[in-house]
């Protein structure tokens, strides 16, 4: 898979915000030109048993028009600040041929980054109701482990710039109307599709 | 220093020297100008207002943005002031405002502004990641057209957003632009030729830092409101950019076969541009004015979007552009002989017997002809129409005359009396930000609130009824309008978001109302809709100080050219009848009187300077005898 990552392309999402990315990106963008993101088949083990598949956000580059107001908004409801680096997604441009990519988290069925995690189910942990993986951050340590694992370049959990520990999409979860980058994409790019809908 | 809304730091780049420094926002009282055009206009008025010419390795290059860049919505916008050498028969000091993704990238890096003073001996471009900021060799980027500029950057500095000039502002053309992407671009103004005089060629910026707001829940409440009107936000209401803007056979071709999709300004909710793809031709987006060729075309898609495709690479002024075309006809009247202005034959002159004007064969040999002699400085249109004219005679100044009504810039939007005096009284064609005076353009309906914002009753201000020229109390509305213009290009909002009947703001909110709320949650500094009036109303009087102070501007040249009282200049945006001299004398007096400027001479009154706090401007202008 293109966005697959090898060992030598592992770069933290700091990186890759900030210098190390653009060939890869570029590259990356190249081939998601059409279609939703494939959801990551893994070699990792899958959740424990009982819990539900995760809804996923999923993106449609057709309709994408590359504004950002997804990491915008993504990093004001959870930060109470804007920037692209306290955001949980990350869209990469390429505005001379209007072609956009967006990572974020793929609530992987194999989750890599929770088996990662030293202190699984205290730190990362996955909502028993939902399925959805997420960071509790009053346990996280910063450790970066989940990071290095995730299945995917550029990764989709991070270590937070300022807090030190690691953070990711969540789905928002919690908030009544449901990711808020999927509420505030004005061009209707962003979807979040169901457990049930991913198959 | 607030914490809030402002970085507090402004990028001071010297290039002569190549000192590169920081000055602290304070210094010029950003809570008093905001951002944009008013710190712009503050930070020349501290530097003295130089009296030197646009090319003068002293004229400061000053891009600002604005205490709500960086926050989602309309905001990613970015002001340049400098001395215009497109302005004419004077250079003014004047402003040109660009969107699009670099002006965000301005605020993550920290900062609320650069100034770039000298010049460079050799061919340069700056970079600014966060705190690192580098001139760097630009020799091997001189010479390429912005596209290919963006792009060499653009891999060189990991996806940067880059402002970048093409040949026509390295070779000193006046009607130069500065381009971000392929579609924003500060177009009037001739700033691209300003940069080019200084030898810097790009500005590349990349910001990871965050943006704090004052009072983030009480922001998150008004983008809440916004959204939740979704009709007027989402999807299939995205209409704007799939105009084109000239219409007709060219607006259907490029709707149906040519759309990929909408494209727009960084963390805005409403893009409004349609990015296009004719291959062989190239791909781009467009919104507006880009559409210059497409009225002169004959009916050619291909025409008309080589036309704006080879402008924004070369780096010319597309508004210009349009007002040239116009102009073309004093060719076919026989006034101006093409081959003066290194032309061999004009489609819409020599081919009107043809389908298509002769076709995309036709069409690119005359733009190539037209824009690579306009880039390359060789055709006398690179000085822009207004020199072009004044080198050619006065049969070819008297055409001009019409077209461009005031200080060398294109007739645009002057519909009203009111907005024919917001012309007079400006420093360029000021249609970046005052369209407010062409409310049913929108097409959204019809508000009759918007009357009480203007004292005037609504229906003698557009269309609704047939257009009226209004001298009554139209000073009012002028005022008006000026004070909000300089609150828009300082806040920064983006003009199509700003208009009262506007689809960015929640419908039934007064737009007062949205760009104080958003305002003072972003900086925490309670800006009432009286307070943010005044600011504007101190934006647009320091605006007006450093035109007396450096220009010497006098009542006279508050004005239009004098066709415009002689006869009707035709086309859509056109007067209802030509203007009365002894009633816009009256109209000119009042207006002055409310502005609290002296109507004898046309400059701020001392009174009026202190009651908006602007007790150091009245005593310089006092020193240099020129306080009204």
């Amino acid at each position: 898979m293109a966005d697959k990552k090898s060992e030598e392309m592992k770069i933290t999402r700091r990186e890759f915000i900030a210098g190390a990315g653009t060939v890869l990106a570029f590259s990356a963008v190249s081939n998601l030109t059409a279609g939703v993101p494939a959801i990551a088949q893994t070699r990792t083990q899958p959740v424990p048993e009982g819990i539900p598949v995760s809804a996923l956000i999923v993106h449609d580059p057709n309709l994408c028009a590359g504004c950002g107001v997804c990491g915008l908004m993504c990093a004001f409801y959870h930060e109470k600040e804007y920037g692209h680096s306290l955001a949980r997604n990350e869209l990469v441009r390429d505005p001379f041929n209007a072609v956009y990519a967006f990572y974020v988290c793929q609530q992987c069925k194999t989750p890599s980054c929770y088996f990662a995690c030293p202190k699984k189910d205290a730190a990362l942990r996955i909502d028993k109701q939902t399925g959805v993986k997420y960071v509790n951050i009053a346990e996280c340590i910063g450790c970066g482990a989940c990071t290095s694992a995730c299945q995917f370049t550029p990764p989709r959990v991070n270590v937070h710039p300022v807090k030190k520990v690691s953070f990711k999409c969540d789905l928002c979860r919690g908030r009544e109307d449901g990711p808020i980058c999927v509420e505030y994409c004005t061009m209707q790019a962003l979807k979040k599709i169901s457990g049930d809908e991913r198959g | 220093m607030n914490l809030y809304g402002w970085t507090g730091k402004i990028l001071w780049v010297d290039l002569t020297t190549k000192k590169i420094s920081t000055v602290s926002t304070s210094n010029y009282e950003p809570e008093k100008y905001l951002g944009g055009v008013g710190l712009n206009t503050k930070i020349f008025w501290e530097l003295g207002c130089p009296t030197v010419d646009a090319f003068d390795s002293r004229n400061p290059l000053i891009i600002s943005v604005g205490p709500v860049t960086g926050t989602a919505g309309p905001f990613s916008r970015a002001e340049i002031c400098s001395i215009s050498p497109q302005s004419y028969p004077q250079e003014t000091f004047a402003y040109s405002g660009v969107g699009g993704k670099i002006p965000s990238e301005i605020k993550f890096a920290g900062y609320d502004g650069l100034v770039i003073v000298g010049k460079s001996k050799t061919p340069v471009y700056l970079s600014i990641l966060d705190n690192a900021v580098k001139i760097g060799d630009a020799k091997s980027l001189w010479g390429m057209d912005t596209f290919e500029t963006q792009k060499a950057l653009m891999a060189k500095h990991s996806n940067a957003a880059v402002l970048t000039i093409g040949p026509a502002g390295e070779n000193l053309c006046r009607v130069a632009i500065i381009l971000n992407e392929t579609a924003s671009a500060a177009g009037q103004g001739g700033y691209g030729a300003v940069m080019g005089s200084k030898n810097l060629k790009a500005i590349v910026v990349k910001g990871t830092g965050t943006l704090k707001v004052a009072r983030p829940d009480v922001l998150m409440k008004i983008q809440k409101e916004r959204m939740d009107a979704k009709e007027w936000l989402k999807g299939a209401a995205q209409s704007w950019g799939r105009y084109p803007l000239c219409g007709g056979a060219i607006a259907s071709d490029m709707r149906a076969n040519r759309l990929q999709r909408m494209a727009g300004c960084h963390g805005c909710t409403y893009q409004c541009m349609g990015f296009y793809d004719i291959p062989g031709i190239g791909k781009g987006g467009q919104m507006c004015v880009e559409a210059w060729y497409g009225w002169f075309s004959g009916g050619s898609s291909e025409g008309y979007w080589e036309g704006n495709i080879l402008s924004q690479k070369l780096g010319i002024n597309n508004y210009e552009l349009l007002g040239i075309m116009f102009w073309l006809g004093a060719v076919q009247n026989r006034i101006v002989d093409k081959k003066a202005l290194g032309l061999t034959s004009i489609p819409m002159v020599d081919h009107t017997g043809e389908s298509q004007y002769g076709g995309q064969k036709v069409h690119h040999d005359f733009l190539t002809e037209l824009l690579n002699g306009m880039a390359s400085g060789k055709s006398i249109l690179s000085q822009g129409t207004a020199r072009a004219a004044e080198s050619l005679g006065p049969a070819a100044q008297k055409a001009f005359n019409g077209i461009f009504p005031a200080r060398g810039y294109m007739q645009h939007h002057i519909e009203n009396v009111g907005s024919a005096l917001h012309w007079a009284m400006d420093t360029r064609d000021p249609y970046s930000s005052c369209h407010d005076y062409t409310l049913p353009f929108q097409g959204f309906g019809y508000n009759t609130k918007i009357a009480d914002y203007f004292g005037v009753p609504g229906g003698d201000m557009w269309w609704a009824g047939g257009r009226k020229m209004v001298y009554d109390r139209t000073e009012y509305q002028t005022v008006w309008v000026q004070n909000h213009q300089s609150i828009k290009n300082s806040m920064p909002i983006c003009e199509y978001a700003s208009m009262p009947l506007s689809f960015f703001h929640p419908p039934d909110m007064d737009i007062r109302i949205f760009e104080s709320s958003i305002l003072s949650a972003v900086t925490g500094i309670d800006y009432s809709v009286e307070k943010l009036w005044e600011t504007g109303d101190r934006i647009y009087t320091l605006r007006r100080a450093v035109s007396v102070m450096r220009e010497n501007r006098t009542r006279e040249q508050d004005d239009l050219s004098q066709v415009w009282f002689e006869r009707l200049v035709g086309g859509a945006e056109s007067l209802a009848a030509p203007l009365d001299r002894a009633k816009w004398e009256a109209l000119k007096d009042r207006f002055y009187a409310l502005r609290g400027w002296n109507p004898a001479n046309a400059r701020p009154t001392r009174a009026r300077l202190e009651q908006l706090g602007m007790k150091g401007v009245a005593d310089k202008l006092q020193r240099a005898g020129r306080l009204g």
